[in-house]
């Protein structure tokens, strides 16, 4: 009897909540998820998930197009000097924070070197070549560089201007002299900046929620959605159950595949695939530790290796990798061929390296990284081929973080470290520099250990040519070089894969997708709430 | 008297048991590879960068002085800055802990409520077929993990029967109540925003009951054996042979004892679940603590793990008290050992 009542006084209680609650709506939002934690201040946060944020919130001096080129945005000219050190921009008048305040070069001034003080965040990207900066008036601002730097305005999309005031009224007790925190505790849960949207409410480990902001200098099309929801990752059913109740506009990319295929069978519900340009998977080979420290030996392993199975297979989407960088980076050499997967081929080199004939004495280190479970299928896949050939190879599964620690040298770098990377801005160069460059041997971005002194020269002298052809030229020539080089077994250019309700929302990413046109965006930029539209009347 | 200096004594070896735990905790965390500044600051920060922040976390020192400055700090109150979060961990606990003992509160609930009344009725009913039908559904209970429940119940009550939010603490749009005690529901009540009381209990009933499924399935086998075996004892012929009201004779003789076995146990299931709801969490995509000491673990966020780990034994420690408490309420012999033992 007691029971019965029990259980009856629950069922009431529930019939009762379900009569009282009513679920609030935001008809016109687009809401996605990523991994958390979001870092919204523009000075701490470069990862996936933060970029989303950001580029929303604030507003840089150019602006990436979806071709890999910017375009004016803050800034409406500039001009640089002959010797390409000295950059000098010209603001957009009229644009207004979110305070309502006017963004003039002070700000940028500000954000700079806030930027490059904190040393967080895509500070790294700029503190190797600014010197100093300056407001030459009210809307001028210029950048000396202590040495030129040719795809500058390719790497100021990560400049984001922060309204000086606003952050000065906030500042609380830090490390940073008479700036404080320099604002930092405030910024974790509001924002300071000019974007198209505005921070509405950040719930930690939950969501960031952000506004139109209707003052946007650059104005707005109908039906851009009033509101843009930025929600951590869930289980992959959590996921399927938010996207089929139209409570998730476009998913994460990090599902597993039979959830996007679950997804595409929903009514209204696309699944695209793009590579989004600056990622590709590397089995990474130490140059400088044998066997892999023979150029036949390294060629041998890259012709043992099949790599339309990963592009196909493993990373479904992919594009099987042509050369070092990914082929939608602008800069990428369109004249380098994939790898083939060749047995003979790997045979006949294996028998010209000095380690032919003693291969057993030789066995081959290979880490994977713990936290891209893929990575194992990659790994087994290679044992497999290789021992075809007569190499034995051995597997460690290791957490990325252990792999960072290997990296720092030689010793204790394996042969093999397989490791995704991502372009830091959209050009070879940046990718060439951290890969390749002898300045990033010790971390985990060139467990090669390459250390080859006319690739560092190349580079340099790459970097520093303002021209984009002739920099382009200088690229292609590097990437050519380390084909020969071979330091590298490029697998794949990584696809990303999401989900989206077609029904009711204009994506321009899936748009492009569906034309067949190349995606070269920055991290962060393919979620642009401004340029999408929803239509809440078709929602279902 | 003697009970109470009995439960003051339990609770002085107590915090002694947590400062042994803050010490050992502290070690362990400590000398886990990985520099927990680099990892804060991501592979790419430069080296002053992460230097400056291991002095401000005073990383630059020997590990018994940071023990020390540790616990200086802490009992100011001030448990530092999450690597992660990078907020004062006493506001990121203020937030989740709240928010999970929402949770665990109901849990509890049904776990009490669900468990301990069908083992009564398995009892009553003992080897007819309603008591195999509650075993079978006991064990399913408790070899089901919490978030496989969680997954169904999602699946179930919010996609093929939408009646319940997917995800999250409270519905958009609707305002949380001013913070007086940081739960949801308690502070809606008292500052009579009813609507944000009662959204919040409806974000929190299916993980509640996802993780009170293994609980109560447990609590109801316990109870179950424990009333059958006790309904033999010759305390219970006697009083039926004195003609006692079978009634009286089963809730006064018959259940109290019985449920000292099941009660222990629930109220140990309990605590654990403020470590162990993380997966459920993720599931419902709540923002609690088991999910914050997770999250913390996996970036070595040393001083949030540190307090993450402190807080789980003090709930143990508190379990533990008021399972003595229950007990002695419970059973008079417990009260008796307990005044002996003074």
């Amino acid at each position: 009897m007691y029971s019965k009542s029990i259980f009856r006084k629950l069922l009431v209680g529930t019939l009762i909540f379900v009569s009282i609650i009513i679920f609030a709506k935001y008809e016109s939002i687009i809401r996605t998820t990523e991994d958390w934690p979001t870092y919204i201040d523009p000075a701490v946060g470069s990862d996936f998930s933060d970029c989303i944020a950001i580029v929303n919130l604030y507003d840089s001096l150019v602006f990436p197009n979806h071709d890999g080129t910017v375009r004016p945005h803050l800034a409406t000219h500039w001009k640089v000097s002959p010797d390409g050190k000295v950059w000098t921009f010209y603001l957009r008048k009229g644009v207004k924070f979110h305070s309502g305040r006017e963004l003039t070069a002070e700000d940028v001034v500000f954000s700079t070197k806030r930027l490059l003080t904190m040393g967080e965040g895509f500070a790294y990207l700029f503190e190797p070549f600014i010197e100093d900066v300056v407001a030459l008036d009210k809307y001028t601002v210029q950048f000396g560089l202590k040495k030129p730097c040719g795809p500058f305005l390719s790497m100021l999309v990560r400049l984001y201007i922060l309204d000086k005031e606003e952050v000065l009224k906030h500042i609380q007790s830090g490390p940073y002299g008479k700036y404080g925190d320099y604002g930092r505790k405030w910024l974790l849960e509001h924002d300071a900046g000019s974007g198209p949207y505005m921070v509405e409410e950040v719930k930690m480990e939950e969501y960031v929620l952000m506004k139109k902001f209707d003052d946007w200098w650059g104005g707005w099309e109908p039906n851009a959605p009033e509101y843009f929801k930025e929600m951590a990752t869930a289980d992959p059913v959590t996921i399927r159950t938010l996207v089929a109740k139209r409570e998730l506009e476009i998913t994460d990319e990090l599902q597993p595949m039979e959830s996007y295929e679950a997804m595409a069978k929903i009514p209204g519900v696309k699944v695209i695939r793009f590579v989004p340009g600056g990622m590709n998977l590397n089995v990474m080979m130490n140059t400088k530790k044998p066997p892999t420290d023979d150029v036949h030996f390294r060629r041998a392993l890259a012709y043992a290796t099949d790599y339309e199975t990963v592009a196909k297979k493993i990373f479904p989407g992919s594009l099987v990798a042509r050369g070092p960088v990914p082929q939608t980076l602008p800069g990428h050499d369109p004249t380098i061929k994939p790898w083939e997967f060749n047995l003979e081929k790997a045979r006949e080199e294996l028998k010209k390296s000095k380690y032919w004939g003693k291969l057993d004495k030789y066995p081959v280190t290979l880490s994977w990284c713990a936290e891209v479970p893929e990575e194992e299928k990659i790994a087994l896949m290679l044992q497999a081929n290789f021992a075809k050939i007569g190499v034995k190879l051995e597997i460690t599964r290791k957490p990325f973080g252990s792999m960072i620690a290997d990296a720092q040298s030689i010793e204790t770098t394996p042969n093999l470290s397989l490791i995704f990377v991502a372009a830091h801005y959209m050009e070879a160069g940046g990718m060439l520099a951290t890969r390749y460059h002898s300045k990033s041997t010790g971390t985990w971005e060139q467990c090669e250990w390459l250390m080859d002194p006319e690739i560092d020269r190349m580079i340099e002298d790459a970097l520093a040519t303002v021209d984009r052809e002739e920099r382009f030229k200088k690229y292609y020539a590097i990437q050519r070089r380390l084909v020969e080089l071979c330091p590298t077994i490029w697998l794949i250019d990584r696809a990303e894969t999401r989900a989206y309700q077609a029904e009711y929302v204009y994506w321009p990413v899936a748009e492009w997708v569906k034309k067949g046109e190349k995606i070269a965006l920055p991290l962060g930029y393919g979620l642009y709430a401004h340029d999408m539209k929803v239509f809440p009347e078709k929602r279902k | 008297m003697s009970m109470w200096v009995y439960i003051i004594k339990r609770i002085i070896y107590s915090i002694g048991v947590l400062f042994g735990v803050s010490i050992l905790i502290f070690i362990i965390s400590n000398i886990v590879p990985g520099d927990p500044a680099r990892i804060a600051l991501g592979p790419r920060a430069p080296d002053w960068a992460v230097k400056r922040l291991r002095k401000e976390m005073n990383l630059d020192k020997p590990i018994v002085e940071r023990y020390f400055l540790w616990l200086g700090n802490l009992l100011k109150g001030d448990l530092g800055e999450s690597l992660r979060s990078r907020r004062p961990i006493t506001k990121d606990i203020s937030e989740y802990l709240p928010a999970s003992l929402e949770i665990i509160a109901l849990s509890a609930f049904f776990m009490a409520t669900i468990g301990i009344n069908l083992g009564r009725l398995s009892a009553r009913f003992s080897d007819t077929w309603l008591d195999g039908v509650i075993r079978i559904v006991s064990y399913i209970g408790i070899v089901t993990p919490a978030f496989v429940w969680a997954i169904l119940f999602a699946l179930i009550f919010s996609y093929l029967i939408p009646i319940f939010p997917t995800t999250g603490r409270i519905s958009p749009g609707i305002t949380p109540p001013p913070r007086i005690t940081g739960s949801y529901i308690i502070d809606g009540l008292l500052t009579g925003n009813f609507k944000a009381a009662f959204d919040t209990l409806w974000h929190i009933i299916l993980p509640a009951l996802a993780l009170s499924m293994g609980g109560a399935a447990q609590a109801a086998r316990m109870t179950r054996a424990s009333m059958v075996d006790n309904a033999e004892k010759d305390y219970i012929l006697a009083a039926k042979a004195y003609g006692i009201p079978y009634k009286l004779i089963y809730k006064k003789l018959l259940l109290k004892p019985s449920l000292i076995a099941p009660i222990s146990i629930m109220a140990l299931d309990i605590a654990a679940l403020l470590g162990n709801a993380f997966l459920v969490e993720l599931v419902f995509l709540y923002p609690g603590f088991s999910r914050y000491g997770v999250e913390a673990m996996l970036h070595k966020d040393l001083f949030a793990i540190i307090s993450v780990v402190l807080i789980i034994g003090v709930a143990y420690t508190v379990a533990n008290v008021v399972i003595d408490i229950i007990i002695a309420y419970l059973d008079p012999r417990a009260r008796m050992g307990a005044e002996q033992n003074v």
